[in-house]
């Protein structure tokens, strides 16, 4: 690995590091960071990118040491060298971090602010922190690892839509906050920790597994979809009791889930469970399952 | 002075067919060209525009839009996605605003601006809820405005017409209708769904012509009679702006025709026409009866209307219609927003959105366009979407360019779901809009059909909305981007951008009757309205610039 100032070559692999030198006094609207914008642009393009920070119009460099690095080979799935971007310093005050990114990989050593990887299509942003509200909200595809507690509405819908989450993967190792994954339609949440009130709210596919205790109402107004519930928790009275099975699915996802680095222990996988349908003022159509018995 | 030189002039109110000629302005009124005498740029304090080689035209103006009061405003809070992508940024002439098909006030505002749009009427205020639509009518910069007044639905109006002596009844309507309009400073009386509004209420079915309607059993046509006498006593510009019975369903051309039958003689305004041009179809689908309804029009000159015509993408609809409302919410599993006006009305919110591949929104669009090319007096038929429930007005120029260009339009049917062909007639259409005849439905129309006359015209004591389009094969792009707009005499857009920044007039009218409410009906209001008769009144600090137009 050899240390440059001035990569601007597409050809050739480079990580870029963004070292933060001040914390800004206002929150910053950040979408211009992902790898995929600081590919192929030397340091003082970078530093170039527009930041706004409260109504004033500023430069990354502003808030940013820049360091490029050319790398060993790195491709993305399509072949075409990407840059991958570390950011480093607490970015909490940063919004929209990795904003709709499609490929790449981005890893921030620090806690990062909302809406950060939200209508994300692909790629992976690993968070070495906590995340704020509004992780993946949106998101299409692609792989959000949060070694830390995630905030409220994690791969929800923002106000007004019928969808949230589409596609991907969001792994949130410690706790995650109110409505996560409400009106999901596809893809997988699994959180480590506790999880708010509202887990699953309005559903209408896709995946939502908590291994701590689940708030209040988990899955309330669900329309399809799967809850999995790894310690048990009060349920709605609009869910039913079907039966207790150890569905073969679930060896599946824990061997995906294993795989994505969320960790369970090797017991878990021959888990059996309690099936309840609902949300009965809804159809009825969804599922949660609840812990019943280590096998 | 503001003199305009050089432009190829389409006035059709004056008769004047694309000859090049000047415009002069003072005071905000098109003042008439003084002589041979050369107009020098600098000079006398005169600013030229030379308009050489450009297309002059009035002042754009809307019949039929919903841009201001509680009902927009519930759009705007019931759709919050409608608002994240679509904003203004503010400069020193124009505030920062959001919304697409329910954009702000500003933005409202700004965006009518840049398409050459000078004048908009709001078209439906219950009495109740009008305070509300003038402080955004207020509120909305670079137009002139007016409301209409609701009244299909309201208990008085049912009442008084139950009353079985015809003289007292009335003339006891004429009052009751020039109290509302003045109570809520609305500008023409708007009937939307007569009688079946209140119907629905009583959690009854829809309703047809004839149908009894609690608590007094009058009909929607003893109502539509009713109204449209008490209009025509009291002399009023307009003539009742009809939102007529069983909008969007299959077979409605037939009320519709009813409808026309019953006030076959006289005035009256059919609005989003396009949406009550259904003819059933033997599996309770709907096929175009644009030809039934435009032949009609054709016969009767008396009537108007305006198209309502869809434009894919997102729409939010919004009407004083609550039935319909809750109609669709349970068609589509959109959420719906519904309030009762009490005493007067109900309305309803739902988004939607309409689609090219979906054959019951691609018959609606070409339905639309067949009732533009089959209506032959461009007179009687105005260009409008019915913003936002067919979509939104920023649209226009491509209706436009929908209508002026054959080959356009073909090549956008061909996007369409496969099998419009066999519903509709578009295809076989292969008439194509001048520039005089876009001048008509756009603004000439509009301003003949509202009794305004001083306005859609570039003669002499007009006011000085002018709009200035560079020519262009694409007639969207010119339509959508003018080089200038003139407002009151002053320029606010140049190049499609806001340049400056004014508030416009509001339109009231003053019939010839006492503005009170008849004293039989006072013991009503007292015992079923919420709030009290003296806070009902909007006061006249709501409305800053009021122009109070004569009844004729």
């Amino acid at each position: 690995m050899k240390a440059s100032s001035d990569v601007g070559d597409e050809s050739v692999p480079v990580r870029i590091t963004l070292f933060l030198k001040q914390t800004p006094p206002v929150p910053v609207e950040a979408e211009s960071i992902n790898p995929e914008s600081v590919t192929a642009k030397d340091r003082r393009e970078i530093e170039d990118l527009p930041l706004w920070v409260g109504n004033s119009k500023e430069r990354v460099g502003d808030y940013f040491r820049v360091e490029v690095e050319e790398t060993e080979a790195q491709q993305d799935d399509d072949n075409a060298p990407l840059a991958t971007l570390h950011l480093v310093g607490d970015l909490s005050r940063f919004k929209r971090l990795g904003w709709g990114m499609s490929r790449g990989e981005m890893l921030i050593r620090g806690s990062v602010g909302p809406h950060t990887g939200a209508f994300m299509r692909g790629g992976t942003l690993v968070i070495q922190g906590q995340a704020g509200d509004w992780l993946g909200a949106h998101m299409q595809g692609g792989k959000i690892l949060v070694q830390g507690s995630a905030g409220n509405f994690a791969g929800a819908a923002y106000r007004g839509y019928k969808t949230g989450m589409q596609g991907g993967t969001i792994i949130i190792r410690d706790d995650a906050g109110q409505m996560l994954g409400a009106r999901m339609r596809r893809g997988v949440i699994a959180v480590g920790g506790n999880c708010g009130d509202f887990a699953g709210f309005g559903m209408a596919a896709g995946t939502v597994v908590v291994r701590g205790a689940p708030g209040l109402r988990a899955g309330a107004q669900m329309r399809r979809g799967t809850i999995i519930l790894l310690q048990p928790g009060e349920l709605l009275p609009t869910f039913y009791y079907d039966c207790t099975y150890g569905p073969l699915f679930w060896r599946l996802l824990y061997n995906y889930l294993q795989q994505e680095g969320f960790a369970l222990p090797p017991d878990y996988r021959e888990m059996s469970f309690k099936r309840f349908s609902g949300d009965a003022n809804e159809g009825g159509k969804g599922e949660i399952l609840v812990c019943q018995s280590l096998n | 002075m503001l003199k305009i030189v050089n432009g190829q002039v389409y006035d059709p109110i004056n008769g004047v067919r694309g000859a090049v000629k000047d415009i002069c302005i003072t005071g905000g009124k098109i003042v008439a060209e003084e002589g041979n005498k050369p107009a020098r740029p600098g000079c006398d304090g005169v600013e030229i525009i030379d308009a050489s080689g450009l297309i002059v035209m009035p002042g754009g103006i809307d019949i039929h839009s919903h841009i201001a009061g509680p009902k927009v405003n519930s759009g705007r809070l019931l759709c919050p996605e409608d608002h994240y992508d679509y904003f203004t940024v503010a400069t020193p002439w124009q505030r920062s605003s959001t919304g697409y098909t329910t954009p702000g006030t500003f933005l409202t505002g700004y965006l009518y601006a840049r398409m050459g749009y000078t004048t908009v009427f709001e078209a439906a205020a219950p009495p109740l809820k009008a305070r509300h639509v003038h402080e955004e009518l207020q509120d909305t910069p670079l137009l002139d405005t007016g409301c209409y007044t609701l009244m299909g639905n309201n208990y008085m109006v049912m009442k008084v017409l139950s009353d079985p002596d015809g003289s007292r009844r009335q003339e006891r309507l004429r009052e009751l209708v020039a109290w509302l309009l003045g109570s809520s400073k609305g500008y023409a009386v708007k009937v939307v769904n007569p009688g079946g509004v209140e119907n629905w209420k009583w959690g009854r079915d829809k309703v047809d012509l004839d149908t009894p309607v609690p608590p007094f059993d009058v009909t929607p046509r003893q109502i539509l009679l009713g109204l449209a006498g008490a209009v025509e006593e009291l002399r009023l510009l307009h003539p009742v702006h009809l939102h007529a019975n069983h909008i969007g369903q299959p077979g409605n051309y037939r009320t519709t025709l009813a409808t026309m039958g019953a006030l076959a003689g006289r005035r009256l305004h059919l609005t989003h026409l396009q949406f009550h041009a259904y003819e059933a179809t033997p599996k309770g689908g709907f096929r175009s009866a644009a030809p039934q309804v435009a032949g009609y029009l054709n016969e009767h000159p008396e009537f108007t209307c305006d198209v309502g015509q869809i434009i894919f993408g997102p729409a939010t609809t919004m009407t004083a219609d609550a039935p319909l409302q809750f109609s669709l919410h349970r068609l589509t599993g959109n959420k719906w927003g519904n309030c009762d006006v009490e005493m007067e009305t109900g309305s309803g919110v739902v988004p939607l959105v309409y689609r090219p591949q979906s054959l019951p929104n691609a018959i609606q669009w070409a339905i639309g366009l067949e009732l533009f090319l089959l209506v032959t007096n461009p007179w009687q038929i105005f260009l409008t979407t019915d913003h936002p429930n067919g979509g939104p007005f920023t649209a226009y120029p491509q209706v436009i360019r929908l209508l002026m260009d054959g080959d356009y339009r073909r090549a956008q049917m061909e996007r369409l779901h496969p099998k419009v062909k066999d519903y509709t007639l578009l295809a076989e259409l292969d008439r194509e809009y001048t520039l005089e005849e876009i001048a008509i439905i756009t603004r000439a129309g509009p301003a003949r059909a509202l009794g305004l006359k001083h306005k859609g015209h570039l003669g002499a004591g007009a006011d000085a909305d002018v709009a200035i389009y560079r020519p262009q094969q694409d007639k969207e792009a010119m339509f959508a981007r003018p080089v200038y707009v003139i407002k009151g005499g002053k320029i606010v857009v140049r190049d499609g951008q806001v340049v400056d920044s004014c508030y416009g007039k509001r339109f009231l009218v003053s019939p010839p009757a006492p503005n009170r409410l008849p004293e039989e009906l006072e013991e009503d209001f007292a015992a079923f309205y919420s709030i009290s008769l003296s806070n009902y009144t909007v006061e006249d600090a709501y409305v800053a610039r009021p122009e109070v137009i004569p009844c004729a």
